[in-house]
């Protein structure tokens, strides 16, 4: 049996020296890498951020209320016309599947952008205050330019269209969300928008908070076959103003045929005011 | 077993399954309220009256459509022809068929002195109820004024508020403007622009008047035409019921925009004094001051509340050079001060509504001003007036129903002119209320 050797104790100083410093060095360039990817992160947050959300001040409103009553009017008269489709539109929902690449979805935003609704426009014009916009996505050329490469776009893309989604509205009217009704309901919501216009009362029974419904019968084409009182108020100059404004308000869209036996049944009550 | 459990539950509770039975009620909501329908029909006129009982007659029945034609938003003024007949029989059921709301009759008599006397009966057609009657006798001289004070009583018995019937308002013109010389004073008139009264005689410039909320006292700054080295802009009250002024601040620099508090006694107004432009209360009384505001930003254009709890403003304090709306609790000093405009190149003229749920203001826009309405909580921003002239110096009605303010027409390149119009506070422009009058500008509605 030999007796390990010891070395001189200047060599064990040198190398455990030697691999201090290199631990030291590695992580020191550890950190330093690390440091720099966060950097570049920040940045590039940043840049999202100010690509993606935009703080606009609402300028003065350029209509008077008389041009926003005509506009309103005007849609009305044009909703009435009776070509209306019974499904509800997809636009709402295309929140949800992220699109392969950075044309497509402004594609789609752009079609959006189109035709914004009545409803949007009045919107626009009542908002006081500050705004926030979630802004048109750049593409990916322009992205680029911006200093984007295709790596971060993909991370990011997720967050960009979560920006996108549709939020839920403060309007009581809309056209989003009828999906969630029934076929009947929605087409009732429809004949009901189409009947409000039409409902006026005189100022003395206006102010009697009343109420009466009516049920109607519409055929697959569309036409009132017969509107009955199905709930009197007791006062019949009200109940047949309201049967007025439903006659009024007729021909109506015709009803899908899932649904044109049951309207044609009678099935649908409007209720005035509810 | 389990799968079948599931499938029952997943049927039950199937909306649709629900949905297949019955009735589906949707509501159509609240309907729009109609116009009322309301005709004037004289019953009889006497036919031996004179030709000053005539003039009488007929402008009476005038005045009264005339009066209730401003109310668009309420009433339809129905052509008498169409229903005088019917109306004279009292045949309510005929006059419900035209959908009629308000029948008022009117008796005259001749009265002794080339005097009439007009009894208006006013009637529901609805309820075929008799709602009230007034009765007055007229001469040429106080027509007008006894005529919109019976006007005002039909209102009230319909509506029951007060009407602006009985308004006035003030406005300066320069009528008396010669070649040499720019005058420019201060004037007052029915609401409907009749009877239009000089108040000052001092061949000098008036601007910025303002009325007491009791309608007793005027406030004015005055511009003397002398060309003398110091001319300073004085601060002048009148007394409506004697026509005495006199000055009420002369200090250094600017004396003006002053406006009435609601208690008749206090005057608010910008001073600059000491040294930046800040709203001060002032005691007609006893001249003492206190501050209203308190910021090195210029605050200016008061104007009040009828209960006198909240002042609105016009400040730089934001700090962009723009001055921008605000709303304070003028009873101390910098109390409760909200910013409430946030958008406008050039904002001015901030006026209350009487009861202080919203602020008619001029804003630059398109290179002209413009109307704009606001509510006091900083919401629903709308404009109100467009495409024709520039429109400024917004004053709400006593009833905060409509709004009067001064627009000026560019006829050429050389000449211009400036009128007061009414509109309702939805922007409905009901029409120009001087005319052939010079240019009248800076007008402002009696709150009583």
């Amino acid at each position: 049996m030999s007796t390990l050797k010891l070395k001189p104790f200047s060599f064990y100083t040198k190398k455990s020296s030697a691999i201090h410093v290199g631990i030291l060095l590695v992580m020191v360039a550890l950190s330093y890498w690390q440091w720099e990817k966060g950097e570049k992160q920040k940045k590039a947050n940043i840049k999202l951020v100010q690509s993606s959300v935009r703080v606009d001040v609402v300028s003065m409103p350029k209509l008077t209320i008389q041009e926003l009553k005509a506009l309103q009017k005007a849609g009305v008269t044009a909703k009435s016309a009776p070509k209306v489709e019974p499904k509800p539109k997809a636009e709402p929902k295309k929140e949800a599947p992220a699109p392969a690449t950075g044309k497509e979805f402004i594609k789609e935003n752009k079609a959006a952008v189109k035709k914004p609704s009545f409803s949007d426009l009045m919107k626009k014009y009542s908002k006081s205050k500050v705004e926030e916009k979630p802004r048109k996505k750049t593409t990916q050329a322009e992205a680029e330019d911006q200093g984007f490469d295709t790596k971060t776009m993909n991370k990011l893309k997720g967050l960009i269209n979560r920006g996108n989604k549709v939020s839920n509205g403060q309007a009581l009217v809309g056209n989003g969300s009828s999906e969630n009704l029934t076929e009947l309901q929605a087409y009732a919501t429809e004949v009901s928008n189409l009947v409000r216009p039409f409902w006026k009362l005189p100022s003395y029974l206006a102010d009697k908070e009343l109420q009466c419904r009516i049920k109607v019968f519409i055929d697959e084409r569309g036409q009132l076959v017969r509107a009955e009182i199905f709930e009197t108020s007791g006062e019949s100059e009200y109940d047949s103003r309201a049967l007025k404004a439903v006659k009024e308000a007729s021909p109506f869209p015709a009803p899908e045929s899932k649904v044109s036996n049951r309207t044609v049944r009678g099935d649908i009550l409007l209720g005035f005011p509810l | 077993m389990k799968l079948w459990l599931i499938l029952l539950t997943l049927i039950s509770f199937n909306p649709f399954s629900f949905a297949d039975e019955g009735l589906t009620i949707v509501a159509v909501g609240e309907a729009e309220v109609e116009k009322d329908k309301m005709v004037f029909v004289p019953h009889n006129i006497p036919s031996n009256a004179n030709s000053t009982q005539k003039k009488i007659i007929n402008e009476m029945q005038s005045l009264f459509q005339n009066d209730f034609s401003f109310y668009k938003q309420y009433f339809d003024v129905m052509k008498a022809s169409e229903y005088s007949s019917a109306a004279k029989d009292k045949d309510f059921s005929q006059l419900k068929k035209k959908n009629l709301r308000y029948l008022i009759l009117s008796n005259y008599e001749l009265a002794p002195g080339g005097q009439v006397t007009v009894e208006g009966t006013l009637y529901d057609a609805a309820t075929e109820e008799k709602m009230t009657m007034v009765r007055d006798t007229f001469s040429a001289n106080n027509l007008r004024e006894k005529g919109h004070q019976l006007t005002d009583r039909i209102f009230k018995a319909i509506k029951k508020t007060d009407s602006i019937f009985n308004s006035k308002i003030i406005f300066v013109s320069d009528r008396n403007t010669t070649r040499s010389k720019q005058v420019k004073e201060l004037y007052m008139m029915d609401f409907d622009g009749r009877n239009p009264i000089q108040l000052t005689r001092h061949q000098g410039t008036v601007i910025s008047p303002a009325l007491s909320f009791d309608g007793k006292k005027v406030l004015y700054s005055l511009i003397k035409n002398n060309r003398n080295k110091n001319r300073n802009v004085n601060l002048y009250v009148m007394d409506l019921e004697t026509r005495n002024s006199r000055v009420v601040s002369s200090r250094k620099g600017i004396n003006s925009g002053a406006v009435f508090m609601p208690d008749g006694e206090h005057i608010a107004l910008t001073m600059s004094h000491e040294g930046n432009a800040e709203i001060y209360a002032l005691s007609l009384n006893t001249g003492k001051t206190r501050r209203i505001t308190r910021h090195f930003a210029p605050d200016v254009d008061p104007s009040f509340n009828s209960e006198g709890t909240r002042m609105v403003f016009l400040s730089g304090r934001s700090g962009s050079k723009k001055p921008m709306i605000y709303i304070a609790d003028p009873r101390a000093e910098e109390k409760d001060v909200k910013r409430r405009g946030f958008v406008g190149d050039y904002n001015a003229t901030p006026r209350f509504s009487p009861d202080g749920l919203e602020v008619a203001f001029a804003s630059w826009m398109d290179g002209k001003f413009d109307i704009f309405r606001i509510d006091q909580d900083g919401r629903n921003l709308y404009r109100l007036t467009k495409d024709f002239g520039s429109n400024e110096d917004p004053t709400y009605s006593n009833d905060g129903q409509f709004i009067a303010f001064s627009s000026q027409r560019v006829l050429s390149q050389s000449k211009a002119v400036q009128n007061i119009y009414i509109m309702t506070r939805e922007g409905e422009i009901l029409g120009q209320v001087t005319e052939n009058f010079g240019n009248c500008s800076t007008p402002r509605w009696s709150k009583y």
